[in-house]
Formats: C-alpha cells, sequence, structure tokens
C-alpha cells in the first residue's frame, strides 16, 4: 500500500461493508452478483477492494496449523493488561480505589482478570469451557492432571460435559474445593464465603481443611463458608449473566443491584433498609440505566444520581 | 526537498551518532543494542524516498529512533509470548528454528496492526483471518449476535486500512 489515501472514505466504506458480507458465509448468489458489479463499476472500486485485500497479506505470515499463534497473541495481550495495571498512572489510582472499596487489591496479578462491564471465555486443555463473570480474577494451573482454577475475586461458570473425567476442573477459592463431575457449574466469592449453583452434573465438595462435605446437585445454591456447607441462594439464575442479563425471582434488591454494579462505572450504593426487599424480573447488564429506572417503578424506592457516577437507591 | 543523498546521511550520521548512541542506551539500557539501533536509524534514513534535510535533525533522528525502540519491546514480548506458549508444546511438535524467529516477525507485524484495537473486536478478527473461523461460528463462540460480528468485523478492517495507510 502506499502512503497516500487518494480513495474518499466512502468508497472505502463501501468496500469494507462488501468485504464483511462477501465473508461472512451467508452471502447469496444475488449478493456476490451485486457485489461483482459493484467491483465493475469504477475502477477505484476494485482499488479499494485490493487495498482490503492487503490486510490479509499481513495475517498470512502468522497462519501456522498446529502451532498456536492465537495462544501466543492472547497470552501476550493478558500479560500486558496486567503490567499495565501495576504500572499505568492515572489508571492504576482508579484501580487501586476500586480495589479498595472492594477489599481485592490483589487481583492486579492474576492470569486472568476481568474489569466492570467485562467478560472473558476461556477453553482450558481437555475441553472445559470457563465463562468469567465482570470483575472476576483467575489463576488457571493447567499442568499434569485436572486443571485446576483459583478463583480469587468475582464468578465463573465453567462447563466440563465435554471433558474426559481426568480432564475435570478443581476450582479452589480461601473456603475449599470444588471438584467437578461430569458438569455445569456456577462458583462465586466474595462478601460471605464462597457460592456454588451446580446446572448440570454433580460437583464434590470440600472444605478448605480437606474434610468432605458431601456432593452437590442441581436444584438450589449452596454456600461454603467457614468449613460447612448450607443452603443458600441469591434468587439470580445462575449464569444468565451469560446471556446479557440479571434474572431475578424473589432476589433481595441487593444481590440485584450488586449484579447490575459489575456492569457500571462509577459506585452504585444502597440503603440498608432497601436490600431486603424482594425483586422479580430480568435486567439488561447493557443498560443498567434502564434496569435501575425499572426497578423505581416497580418498588418503593428512588434513585437518586448525585453525578454520573454516583447514584445511591433510597427508600422513597 | 532534496532527494536523500548519501553525503547528507554521511553529515548526519558523523554529527550526531555518538548522541544518538548514547541516547538509546539511556532508554534500552544495553549498549550492544543501542549499538545496533543506532545503526538501524542511520539504515532507515538512506532507505528514505525523500528529505532527509531536516531542520532539526536531533529531533528527526530522535523520533526515527522511538519508533525503532517501540518495536525493538514490542518484538522482545512477542518473542517472550511465543516462547511461553510453545513450552506446553511435546518435542515433536515444536516449530523449527526456522519457523520459530519467521513467526515472530510474522507477529510482531500483526501484534503492531492491531495495538488501540478494541478488545472483542481484536478477538473476531483474529478468529476470523488466523484461525478461519466463520462468522456463524465467532458468533456462537463469543455468544453475540451475528449483526455483532459483523460490526465488530468491519471496525476491524477499518482499523487495519488505517494503519496500513498511515492515517
Amino acid at each position: 500500500m502506499n502512503r497516500h489515501d487518494d480513495l474518499p472514505p466512502a468508497i472505502i466504506e463501501a468496500a469494507i461493508h462488501w468485504s464483511v458480507t462477501m465473508a461472512s458465509g451467508t452471502a447469496d448468489a444475488a449478493q456476490r452478483r451485486d457485489y461483482q458489479h459493484w467491483l465493475d463499476a469504477d475502477e477505484r472500486h476494485r482499488r479499494a477492494a485490493e487495498r482490503l485485500g492487503a490486510i490479509d497479506d499481513e495475517v498470512r505470515g502468522a497462519r501456522r496449523a498446529g502451532l498456536p499463534v492465537t495462544d501466543t497473541l492472547d497470552h501476550l495481550q493478558r500479560r500486558r493488561r496486567r503490567r499495565r495495571g501495576l504500572g499505568g498512572g492515572l489508571l492504576v489510582l482508579v484501580l487501586v480505589a476500586v480495589g479498595l472499596v472492594g477489599g481485592d487489591v490483589s487481583r492486579l496479578s492474576r492470569d486472568y482478570v476481568t474489569g466492570t462491564g467485562e467478560q472473558q471465555r476461556l477453553r482450558l486443555p481437555g475441553g472445559t469451557r470457563v465463562v468469567l463473570n465482570a470483575d472476576t480474577a483467575l489463576d488457571v494451573l493447567a499442568g499434569e492432571g485436572r486443571p485446576t482454577l483459583r478463583l480469587h475475586a468475582g464468578e465463573i461458570l465453567v462447563d466440563s460435559e465435554a471433558a474426559a473425567v481426568a480432564d475435570k476442573p478443581r476450582v479452589v477459592t480461601d473456603d475449599g474445593r470444588l471438584d467437578a463431575l461430569g458438569t455445569r457449574f456456577q462458583v462465586s466469592v466474595g462478601g460471605s464465603g464462597t457460592g456454588l449453583t451446580v446446572l448440570q452434573g454433580r460437583v464434590a465438595v470440600h472444605a478448605a481443611g480437606g474434610e468432605p462435605l458431601g456432593e452437590v446437585r442441581p436444584g438450589r445454591g449452596w454456600r461454603l463458608a467457614d468449613g460447612t456447607l448450607a443452603p443458600g441462594t441469591t434468587g439470580l439464575r445462575a449464569g444468565s449473566w451469560e446471556d446479557g442479563v440479571v434474572e431475578a425471582r424473589d432476589a433481595p434488591l441487593a444481590e440485584v443491584l450488586k449484579a447490575l454494579g459489575h456492569y457500571r462505572a462509577g459506585w452504585l450504593g444502597y440503603d440498608q433498609a432497601v436490600a431486603g426487599l424482594k425483586v422479580t424480573g430480568v435486567f439488561q447488564l447493557n443498560d443498567t440505566d434502564a434496569a435501575l429506572d425499572a426497578i423505581a417503578q416497580s418498588l418503593p424506592v428512588r434513585v437518586v444520581h448525585r453525578t454520573r457516577w454516583w447514584v445511591r437507591v433510597e427508600k422513597k | 526537498m532534496t532527494v536523500a543523498s548519501h553525503s547528507n546521511v554521511q553529515s548526519l550520521y558523523t554529527d550526531h551518532c555518538g548522541w544518538l548512541r548514547a541516547l538509546l542506551y539511556r532508554r534500552l539500557g544495553c549498549r550492544d543494542t543501542a549499538a545496533d539501533l543506532s545503526q538501524d536509524v542511520f539504515v532507515r534514513l538512506l532507505l528514505k524516498p525523500a528529505g532527509t534535510s531536516p531542520r532539526e535533525p536531533r529531533a528527526f533522528l530522535a523520533s526515527i529512533a522511538h519508533g525503532l525502540v517501540v518495536d525493538h519491546h514490542r518484538r522482545r514480548a512477542v518473542e517472550q509470548a511465543w516462547r511461553e506458549t510453545l513450552a506446553v508444546l511435546p518435542a515433536e511438535n515444536q516449530p523449527s528454528p526456522e519457523e520459530y524467529w519467521e513467526i515472530v516477525d510474522a507477529l510482531a507485524r500483526l501484534d503492531a496492526l492491531l495495538e488501540h484495537l478494541r478488545p472483542r473486536a481484536r478477538t473476531v478478527f483474529l478468529m476470523a483471518k488466523l484461525d478461519g473461523l466463520t462468522y456463524p461460528a465467532i458468533a456462537e463462540r463469543l455468544s453475540v449476535s451475528l449483526s455483532t460480528v459483523e460490526k465488530d468485523m468491519a471496525l476491524a478492517l477499518r482499523h487495519c486500512y488505517r494503519v496500513l495507510m498511515g492515517g
């Protein structure tokens, strides 16, 4: 490519549109014909398409079957994100401030870290899939035997159905360890202990000291704290965040606000007087303002916006 | 503007080489690398098509040197990530030394190209172009809609186009 962009932006945009349409795998014969017409209509159209094609030349050298090139780029990005967290001026101040409020500064040095509003997907050797909810910190130890997931903060959804028995993961938290037995389950830490909800299959639970506490099956949520396993639920459908929503059924307002808070920049607080109000509904995580409005309409509460970044839910 | 002439570069070299090497040494902390990169700065100048009589020669040299230092750090970071990722592969699946360095070069170029691109668009772009996944497969894997994948892909192409056109 030369260094002078002599093509009008509209032509570049059209070429991008066509490139995406043609590569999407959904283009039909009529669209392919239209594309050909577009290319033939103007010499500059063809030139724009060729320049976009040159992007492929940049990628081609890195395309190697059987070698983990994409993994390398992912690994590089993760390490950078971590380092940026540790050395990036203003960003550090903000993260540390958030960390102090959340009581967890240590999450800056973890293998996988998601920030507010972020989710991340992992695929472990052996085929287990892991999804990190927002504000989550996770270390992955995948050597010999079971992959071990050390959950430091936040929430993960584990799907090990496809993994062979020897590759089923183990999740470790401060409160104990959870061994997957062919299964899909959600684990969260924070507040009081470790929350566990099994969606499919079974999970064997051990306390931090190693004593077995039994197996958990689908049906209800459990809480592991202080060496005991007890029924405990947030009233939120496990894994609903993976679908981009908070699905609440008779959930305490505090739990709903906590879930929304992971998808909102700034501070979202509430009066203790409203914390236990029961909420039922489905709220979009990508529009938490709308979710707060909906809550204010259905409960005796009002949402006080002091600034864009400081919001508090109070008794009406 | 004058066409780059050998004598122009020669006089820049004579006047500023020591200064440039000291500047690079401060940035890199390694004498050998500083010497290598300062040579590279003048090689770049010889390859430039035009306009190598800058009014502020040191600012000009420093800006070229800055680009080379960034590339140098990037290549080192890419090489380290590549080495660490390969460490888990069995011996029979390791690349040949030649292939190893070819891929470091290719990954460094790609990494520079995709810098500043939004994370999800970057992932979509790599899944499509590097892993060869179809858009529906990407949508499924990321749990987003097909139109989101298409939008991200358009964003990535626009980004790459601008970078490659030097805009």
